[in-house]
């Protein structure tokens, strides 16, 4: 079998890291992280109190580990959008659409070598910030696995958002109206399942006795809850890293319902009969904790893989959208 | 000949097929494109009005009219990025929605716009769009080489993009238009922005390239460019076709004038207006030639092309 690269993935690589922006982004995302390091180690330094030299340690080792992760996240938030956002409405801004239209390429090859494109720059700028995580797993309490996993989530994170901020680009008709709203679409994505979630529970509660709850479910779609399941190894409910006020949220949405959308055993009696479950060793929800009937709550399918399952849907959703609209003979483009 | 303006509502004259055949194109090849009642409609606007028409393979062929006549629309129809709202078109014997890539593998397309990647060098970006028509990679080299000849960019292959002049942009534009050797190239006011020689150098381009046989369909504004290369024009106006066929035969059809200049060698120079036909051009130039008097020039006066077009249009803006 002969393999081709995707001619809009070499040209736009090309294009990208002959600019100068390339290198200014990639500087300002190593110095934030290394800025990020400096500060929760001097934080932690100053804070930590007496206690064995080795927990001590490890627990800053976890805590680096977190919040870098958390920045990374921040950053590619803001930074795939900045990057992706011009992918089509650029190439109608300087006229170059029409005639990568005409060629033989589909839209989906044309906006599967912008996703590429960016996922490709994404990887350079992850992997070049291993050696800043490589001061955590130095002090401990992360593994490799715990390393790779992270790096990972950030990468699907990205690959993700790129994909969507791509079908959305393809709508719009102008650069800077794309970068408008893939900026306000990623903060609608980080921030709006928290406040649907928060909406539903301030109704739950002024509904008396109705024993149903917000379910968790609506927590799912949301990149720094998938972060933050997804990384979830040994003692995380300890530690100052953002990620973990995220986890807890999860575990009790999940709790509160006795599964992610609202639990059997309410609608059964109308009474609760769940207790909240334990997180164990190893990340996710744990099995044998203490539950009201003794069983621990231990879900079917992860919160990250369901989590990532319905960012994938709404990507899938966005790029299908982008395809159908740079279809040819298009009914209308005037 | 085929439509003038109080043709066109007769659906019956205004058939291609009820026309004369276009005098110059082999009787034997299907037209390269044959549009039936194409029509475009924009909401309320009708940008495209039953239009009729069939391009002579091996002709070029210039579409003109006025700014909103329809010219880029039927273009980008006939190039398959538009869907007509009714009607039927044929571009190569190809139906452009029903075989996309087909046809455009067997057509080069110029819009009127002239984008280009300015990060790039122009061999990359001919690279670039070699790749995009799945051409064999080993086949590069030769051919950009080939098109940087034709198009007289060869000294620029190695320069960015966006070094290059407006006129040298739009050779290069016409040379990714070339990419796959199309049989048929649709170019979209190829000549906007070009500086006279830039000008002079285009219609020579599109000379050769017919030579080499392929057929081309241009819309100017520029109507003695058109003039000079076209073997057949079409004329629209607020979009509806109300000419088409070649030049002389247009004119002669709708009895216009033409106007002829003899110098004679005593330094006096006479003007005569005869009417459109070739045989009133002869008889007068065998009546000057007959005359006593040494002939230094015999002449037609430009603007054949350009009469033609105001004869036909009448100044509608939709």
């Amino acid at each position: 079998m002969k393999l081709t690269v995707n001619p809009v993935l070499a040209r736009e690589l090309k294009e990208r890291m002959r600019g100068l922006w390339a290198f200014v982004a990639m500087m300002v995302f190593l110095g934030l992280l290394t800025l990020t390091v400096w500060v929760v180690y001097e934080a932690n330094q100053a804070t930590s109190g007496f206690g064995f030299e080795l927990e001590r340690q490890t627990r800053l080792g976890r805590d680096l580990f977190e919040w870098v992760l958390s920045i990374m996240l921040v950053l590619v938030l803001f930074f795939v959008p900045g990057l992706t956002a011009g992918a089509v409405a650029g190439e109608r801004e300087r006229q170059t659409l029409l005639p990568l239209q005409i060629t033989l390429l589909r839209p989906r090859h044309i906006l599967w070598g912008k996703v590429m494109a960016s996922l490709a720059y994404l990887t350079l700028l992850v992997v070049a910030s291993t050696p800043i995580l490589a001061v955590a797993y130095r002090l401990g309490g992360v593994t490799i696995i715990d390393a790779l996993v992270g790096l990972a989530s950030i990468l699907a994170v990205g690959v993700l958002l790129a994909t969507m901020v791509v079908g959305i680009s393809a709508f719009a008709k102008r650069v800077q109206s794309a970068t408008l709203i893939a900026y306000g679409f990623t903060l609608v994505l980080s921030l709006a399942s928290f406040i649907a979630y928060g909406i539903v529970l301030v109704i739950d509660d002024n509904r008396g006795v109705d024993p149903t709850n917000a379910p968790a479910v609506l927590l799912l779609a949301n990149p720094i809850v998938f972060l933050a399941d997804a990384t979830a190894g040994q003692n995380i409910d300890v530690g100052q890293s953002p990620l973990v006020p995220a986890r807890q949220l999860l575990r009790d949405a999940y709790a509160d319902n006795d599964g992610w959308w609202i639990g059997q055993s309410q609608l059964d009696d109308g009474f609760v009969v769940g207790a909240p479950d334990v997180f164990v060793e190893g990340g996710g929800f744990g099995g044998d904790g203490f539950g009201g009937d003794g069983v621990g709550l231990d879900p079917p399918v992860p919160g990250w893989a369901l989590s990532l399952a319905s960012m994938a849907a709404l990507a899938a959703a966005l790029f299908w959208l982008g395809c159908r609209r740079l279809r040819t003979p298009a009914e209308t483009e005037r | 000949m085929t439509v003038v303006d109080d043709l066109a509502s007769d659906p019956a004259s205004s058939d291609p097929a009820s026309s004369d055949p276009a005098s110059s194109a082999p009787a034997s090849r299907p037209p390269a494109v044959r549009t039936v009642g194409l029509t475009k409609r924009y909401g309320s606007l009708l940008a495209v009005n039953d239009v009729h028409l069939e391009v002579p393979t091996g002709s070029i062929f210039g579409l003109i009219g006025p700014n909103g006549a329809g010219k880029s629309t039927t273009f980008a129809m006939v190039a398959s990025l538009l869907t007509p709202t009714s009607g039927t078109l044929e571009v190569m014997g190809i139906d452009p929605g029903a075989d996309r890539s087909g046809l455009r593998r067997r057509m080069g397309y110029m819009p009127d716009t002239l984008g280009v990647y300015d990060n790039l060098r122009v061999s990359e970006y001919l690279e670039f769009f070699a790749a995009s028509y799945r051409v064999p990679r080993r086949q590069w080299p030769r051919l950009i080489d080939d098109l940087l000849e034709l198009v007289e960019l060869t000294v620029k292959k190695d320069s960015m993009v966006n070094s290059l002049s407006r006129g040298m942009k739009q050779r290069l534009s016409l040379a990714r238009s070339l990419v796959h050797d199309p049989d048929l190239l649709v170019l979209d006011e190829p000549a906007s922005g070009l500086d006279p020689r830039a000008r002079v150098e285009l219609r020579d381009l599109l000379r050769g390239l017919n030579a080499m046989g392929k057929t081309i369909i241009i819309s100017s504004h520029i109507l003695a460019e058109l003039e000079e290369v076209c073997s057949h024009v079409a004329i629209m106006e607020a979009g509806r076709l109300l000419a088409s066929g070649p030049p002389r035969q247009i004119l002669d059809q709708l009895g216009g004038s033409r106007t002829l200049r003899v110098r004679f060698a005593d330094g006096t120079t006479e003007t005569y207006v005869v009417a459109s036909s070739d045989d009133q051009v002869a008889l007068l130039r065998r009546l000057v030639l007959g005359e006593d008097r040494q002939v230094v020039e015999f002449v037609e006066e430009s603007g054949g092309l350009e009469q033609l077009f105001l004869t036909v249009t009448q100044g509608v803006v939709q």
